[in-house]
């Protein structure tokens, strides 16, 4: 029970001055007083969100996030006992026919929710054959969906030999869920229940034992007691199941940060246009332009993603399983929750943190396995954000001063613009051992690449391939302040000869695109300095 | 580190003059006792910024021994209390530590603490003001029921030994935190230290004096009544409080928000440093503004620095290469650090955590293969074999936890399963919370475990001395055949108790909260049956309680320091236990190995100096010496030499280095110059240091890899032993990309260093003055100070 009251309030002005620094340069030293915020819910977006209070540390804000899964999050929020809560979905309507939950609406308190970053749903595996790692995996959604209702339970099975493109031996599949609330489980869910309708169905009376046999949508608690299914409290835990020893067959889906983390390869998913592609920050930001969003400033869902589109989306780079997250905040003009209500100031740090990752913290979303938003959406956000009671000023988008966001370039998102195409590799019909002749097309290999030397886990020998080598990709400009115009880098042949590795460097390169504008801001500021 | 540095002080005051000692009967008479801290003026004249700790002499405390049955009639103790805070100046969100000696004990049958059951505990709290009534003590109103985990109450309820000490760790709210405490540079603030006395009521149940002890062991010394205002027996308690005055660091941290003019990725063990060093940096005239991204393992942040995702990458172990496509880099040596193994461990018999516990790389292995049985869990069989899911190495034969091992209390007397309050912890306890994903942390805790023969024979499979099998999970395979080093921790053993129980953690931030929180990560191994819960669910641990806390994490000394959480003395190679302090990283770094790129340090694990704290890491700044634009390059040499110079004087302000880390000495402060000179002139230069011996080894250095096997009877591959006495040698460079230059590295070092030496330290000094005049301190990092754990339903 949290009712802390903190009755000595910032005053406003003493953040619109922080505001006013922002674009001056450095303020006097003691000019403003934040108050500590609290939020709680997704642990799929917790790593940007940590990385985003990080970067405010130095300048007095502290957000205290803990990431217990969307569910809990929302929870916390009905129960007023957050300054905010960070869910994947929005609140519950009363259609998780499996968990047989109902609504969570109307809850007692006003909220607009904010969107904070995008990113890929990844399935990251163990899979060792033969004492070597498997890092190379690629699955069609159909596939995916089979294995995750208990349909395909081997990976020797010819559906997977046939989007593999090699027989693998007999090792049982072990399918890793969510066993908490997630935002994960519900987006995963919702792709399955929107493409495969039957087969989602059917899992659905299976697994509620009739209870559920039509329409069953998407759950956010993932059935369990079902093949071999494994059940894991948090992105934490699903981590550490999976890169277990015992868990050797082992997939399951996360965000792609805690694949990062582990050193841990994910599938190359096929999209609709019949090529395998990995959860890069470009190819979700490019299957995300698909995303419908609630554009009605007045309706309570405004800002709020339709991802139909976004699954059968037919741009050869478009990752599937793409989807934002949002931060839930108070609303100007309704009830206010009790913890936010108890603690004046509490409106100016919570929009001051929003505005900042809005704008600035929108880079680091690449680099940490996460993919920035539209222009629309921050925009959207910056509106909700203020609506908050006792928010900041807002800052103004067009101002790269006020709001300095490189992640566009004439409004759309840069790596949107050079978001590279898979190769001839990629295609799903592509042989396992296909290399891109210098035509750019694809031949067969005398070799195949079935797996890395070394196991991932062994340390940097194995798990650092520096970017660059040994591969076609051209190396990233390293921070020289160039511009970095129309790389032609072949995201697709590092998907093929080095999953892991390639997205880390796909990842690299979206940073090294990123970038640039940074350094041209600093320049700017430099230059500015300079006159001054 | 001043956490010990003060404790080797002993309880003496180091301001005698200050101290006020009033009798017992003069502090009931005068109903309060405030006693002065030292003033601000004096630490200044002391020329010290660093926190002082402060003992004062409080009233004499009830000696229940004397009380006259019949009459109810006590005295009180000859001797008078006193009082010991850690620091009470220049504060910020931080811990302090309270402690106290002669109080009335509380009895061991009573606890662990509840307000109903626990008789002579003790309340410590944060009140506003220096003379503060009880209504204004933070947390205090709950008729001494103590707030759980996840409110965000920081007051403590807790006991006093046998011997009449004890102590509590106390969190200090700012006004950012509290704003009802609203503490301050202008609102002062103070520490409550109440002791429950009893006394005050009658066989009657009327207001009696408070010498009348007769209902004491029947209630009348509990925490609902002692420190229950309005109860008869509050008054008497309330008059023997200690009072103990605060002051405020001036401001908090105020950077501009700012887009990063650099970026720098890994070593999550440098997080406080960093923080502070960047609002030092923000906080200059012409301001420099760090992005840093704790979050990527070191060696994830070599690479991706290296494509161009970042500007300087932080690490323990070296890269891979030094050069990406057109770019070179060099390392910088930035900071002194070491891995701390922090525990929480409490006393059933006074409610109070054991402080001096000492670990070997055996009992932490035992630990970390999950070798333990689990608190004697029933053991669950597969349905289809029936079969036992446990490890037939473990189960019913090793001991139920580390507390049942004799490896553990022969060296830890007095500490086992009789004596420590294992409370919920059960299977939690041996098993700790740790750092998930690759980390140098991992590597060098697990090298300093496989180093140790005895904890590699109990690897192999050798039984310990006691017959204590290692978990057959960990075995060698054909595939792992040595299980240490590692840079990842990995769960082996499928068993659900052991499974569920074990459970890395990812950011090393979230695993500091966690231990803060005493919430293990880990799960049940049984399926919710709770309504609240939509789905079967596997439910976290809940959060330990204080008093009955058996946890163990390994952490870094940074932010073991900044909590002051207990942490182990551990065995070094000389045989010796050794706790991080600044004295043993110190001797750590005068043995410490050099790789063959002719910089990057790694402890010597061969070292025979009694001294050294054996998980003492240096890390290191991979800076561009070459490819990055004249702008870049300035930036990230300016930031070089201000953390590696000023940014080495310890302290909590901006710009400075926090506890836990050590200064670095002069040579690789050296280093680090030349190294930024080597960045500004961008000319591709290699720097390196002169002050160790290096055994050209062509394969490359220290060995991540599981092959590179690490005995104590030999030195590692690649890893080559220092000459006893230290000497000038040149210094060869092994790097293949450099070798073509190989015969102008030596001259250009030679020359850069020495100019560099002689701006580094004319730089060193201009900063110096700088960060000695900026007077704001900014707060002690509390992101992760969180004071809301998991909710547990």
């Amino acid at each position: 029970v949290k009712t802390l009251p903190r009755k000595f309030a910032i005053v406003a002005g003493a953040a619109a001055t922080a505001l006013l620094g922002l674009v001056a340069g450095p303020q006097a030293a003691g000019a403003t007083t934040w108050v500590t915020i609290d939020g709680s819910g997704s642990s799929w977006s917790s790593v940007a969100l940590d990385q985003w209070s990080q970067d405010l540390a130095s300048s007095g804000i502290t957000i205290n996030f803990t990431p217990d899964g969307s569910a809990a999050g929302r929870t916390d929020y009905i129960d007023g006992q957050d300054d905010f809560a960070a869910s994947d979905p929005p609140f519950r309507n009363g259609t998780d026919k499996i968990a047989n939950d109902g609504s969570e609406l109307p809850i007692p308190w006003g909220y607009s929710y904010v969107p904070d970053t995008a990113g890929g749903t990844a399935f990251m595996y163990h899979l060792d054959v033969g004492g070597r790692q498997i890092t190379n995996m690629r699955l069609t959604g159909q596939t995916i969906m089979e294995i995750f209702t208990g349909k395909i339970t081997n990976w020797d099975n010819p559906a997977i030999t046939k989007d593999y493109g090699e027989q693998l031996p007999s090792i049982p599949i072990i399918p890793v869920v969510r066993s908490d609330g997630s935002g994960a489980t519900f987006f995963f869910t919702r792709w399955m229940a929107y493409m495969w309708p039957t087969q989602w169905n059917a899992f659905c009376a299976q697994v509620t034992h009739g209870r559920v046999t039509s329409d069953c949508g998407q759950t956010e608690f993932y059935p369990t007691g079902w093949g071999n299914v494994q059940a894991e409290n948090g992105s934490n835990n699903v981590a550490t199941y999976i890169t277990s020893s015992y868990a050797n067959g082992a997939i399951g889906y996360d965000e792609y940060a805690y694949a990062l983390n582990s050193h841990y390869p994910v599938v190359s998913i096929s999209n609709p246009a019949g090529y395998y592609v990995q959860p890069s920050a470009s190819n979700v930001a490019i299957a995300l332009t698909q995303a419908v969003i609630n554009n009605n400033k007045n309706d309570p869902d405004y800002l709020q993603q339709n991802l139909n589109s976004v699954y059968t989306f037919t741009d050869p780079r478009s990752y599937p399983l793409s989807s934002y997250s949002y931060l839930i905040v108070p609303k100007t003009g309704t009830k206010e929750p009790t913890q936010f209500a108890n603690t004046p100031g509490a409106g100016a740090t919570l929009s001051q943190y929003i505005d900042f990752f809005l704008c600035g913290g929108q880079k680091q979303s690449a680099a940490l396995g996460y993919s920035p938003i539209p222009l629309n959406l921050v925009e959207g956000g910056l509106y909700q954000a203020a609506l908050i009671p006792g928010h900041v000023p807002e800052p103004n988008v067009d101002n790269y001063n006020s709001c300095p966001n490189p992640t566009f370039t004439n409004g759309q998102l840069t790596i949107l613009k050079n978001a590279p195409y898979p190769t001839a590799c990629q295609k799903i019909t592509a042989p396992l051992n296909c290399t891109v002749g210098s035509n750019g097309k694809a031949k067969s290999s005398g070799s195949k690449t079935g797996s890395t030397g070394d196991s991932p886990t062994s340390g940097p020998s194995g798990a650092v391939n520096p970017a660059g080598n040994g591969s076609n990709t051209t190396g990233p400009n390293t921070g020289t302040g160039a511009p970095v115009n129309g790389q032609s880098v072949s995201l697709a042949s590092n998907g093929v000869d080095q999953p892991v590795f390639g997205a880390l460097t796909a990842l690299a390169i979206v940073a090294a695109i990123a970038l640039p504008p940074g350094v041209g801001f600093w320049m700017r500021r430099r230059r500015r300095r300079v006159t001054r | 580190m001043y956490r010990l540095a003060r404790r080797a002080r002993g309880p003496a005051s180091p301001w005698p003059a200050r101290i006020l000692a009033l009798s017992g009967l003069a502090v009931i008479a005068l109903g309060v006792v405030l006693l002065p801290g030292a003033p601000r003026s004096l630490a200044q004249a002391a020329g010290s910024s660093r926190p002082a700790s402060i003992t004062v002499h409080g009233p004499h405390m009830l000696n229940p021994n004397t009380i006259n049955p019949n009459t109810g009639a006590a005295k009180d103790y000859t001797y008078p209390s006193t009082v010991t805070v850690s620091q009470t100046n220049d504060l910020v969100n931080q811990t302090i530590q309270v402690t106290w000696s002669g109080f009335t004990p509380t009895p061991a049958a009573t606890l662990p603490y509840t307000a109903s059951t626990t008789l002579y505990p003790v309340l410590v709290a944060e009140c506003k003001g220096i003379h503060p009534t009880f209504s204004q003590c933070f947390g205090t109103n709950n008729g001494g029921v103590a707030n759980t985990l996840g409110s965000p109450s920081n007051a403590i309820f807790t006991a006093t030994a046998p011997d009449g000490r004890g102590l509590a760790d106390i969190q200090i709210f700012t006004q950012v935190q509290n704003q009802t405490l609203g503490c301050s540079a202008q609102q002062r603030c103070s520490i409550l230290v109440m002791p429950a006395q009893g006394g005050g009521i009658n066989a009657n149940g009327f207001a009696a004096s408070c010498n009348n002890h007769s209902l004491d062991s029947q209630g009348a010394a509990l925490g609902q009544y002692d420190f229950g205002l309005g109860q008869p027996e509050f008054p008497c308690s309330w008059a023997k409080r200690i009072i103990i005055p605060l002051s405020f660091s001036p401001a908090t941290a105020n950077c501009p928000i700012a887009t990063a003019n650099l970026n720098i990725i890994g070593s999550p063990m440098l997080l406080r440093a960093m923080d502070q060093w960047d609002t030092g940096l923000c906080e200059q005239a012409n301001p420099l503004t760090i992005g840093y991204n704790p979050f990527l393992p070191e060696q994830t942040a070599i690479q991706t620095v290296q494509s161009g995702g970042g500007d300087v990458a932080l690490t323990t172990r070296p890269a891979p290469s030094l050069v990406s496509g057109s770019v070179r880099y060099t390392y910088a040596p930035v900071a002194v650090t070491a891995v701390s193994i922090a525990y929480y461990v409490d006393d059933a018999l006074t409610g109070l955590p054991f402080t001096n516990l000492k670990l070997t790389p055996r009992l932490l292995a035992k630990m970390l293969t999950t070798s333990y049985n689990l608190g004697d869990v029933s053991c669950s069989t597969d349905t289809g074999s029936g079969k036992s899911l446990c490890d037939p190495g473990i189960y019913g034969k090793n001991p139920e936890d580390i507390f049942a091992d004799p490896d553990f209390t022969r060296l830890n007397p007095g500490v086992n399963i009789n004596t420590v309050a294992l409370g919920n912890a059960s299977s939690a306890a041996d098993v700790p919370i740790v750092q998930s994903g690759h980390s140098d942390m991992t590597y060098e805790v697990t090298r300093w475990i496989a180093a140790n023969q005895d904890a590699q024979n109990f690897l192999d499979g050798q039984p310990d001395p006691w017959g204590m099998h290692v978990n057959t999970n960990y075995l060698p395979t054909k595939q792992i055949p040595q299980l240490y080093p590692t840079d990842a921790f990995l769960a082996q053993d499928p068993s659900p108790q052991a499974a569920r129980a074990y459970s890395p953690v990812f950011p090393l931030s979230l695993a500091v909260t966690e231990m803060l929180n005493s919430a293990p990560p880990g799960t049940q191994d049984f399926l919710s049956i709770d309504s609240n819960d939509s789905a079967f669910n596997y439910q976290h641990f809940p959060a330990e309680v204080p008093g009955q806390r058996a946890l163990f994490a390994v952490l870094d000394s940074g932010d073991t320091s900044a909590y002051l959480m207990p942490t182990a003395a551990i065995l070094n190679h000389a045989g010796r236990y050794v706790q991080p302090t600044q004295r043993s990283m110190a001797a750590a770094l005068q043995s410490m190995v050099t790789a063959s790129n002719g910089i990057t340090q790694q402890l010597n694990l061969n070292s025979s100096n009694p001294a050294e704290y054996p998980l003492t890491m240096v890390i290191y700044a991979m800076v561009p010496t070459h490819g990055v634009s004249t702008t870049k390059a300035a930036q990230i040499a300016r930031w070089l030499r201000y953390v590696a110079g000023p940014g080495q004087v310890q302290g909590s302000s901006p710009g400075q280095l926090p506890p836990g880390y050590l200064p670095l000495p002069a040579a690789l402060q050296t280093e680090a110059m030349n190294a930024a000179n080597a960045v500004q002139d961008q000319s591709g230069a290699p720097t390196g240091h002169t002050t160790h011996t290096t055994t050209p080894s062509p394969s490359a250095s220290v060995s991540p890899s599981p092959a590179g096997k690490v005995k104590a009877t030999k030195p590692s591959s690649g890893i080559s032993l220092p000459t006893v006495a230290p000497k000038i040698t040149l210094v060869s460079v092994r790097d293949p990309q450099a070798a073509g230059g190989l015969r102008y590295i030596l001259p250009i070092t030679l020359i850069v260093g020495g100019l560099a030496a002689l701006t580094g330290s004319s730089l060193l000094v201009g900063d110096t003055g700088a960060a000695l005049g900026a007077r704001i301190i900014r707060v002690l990092n509390p992101r992760t100070l969180r004071r809301k754990t998991r909710k547990i339903k």
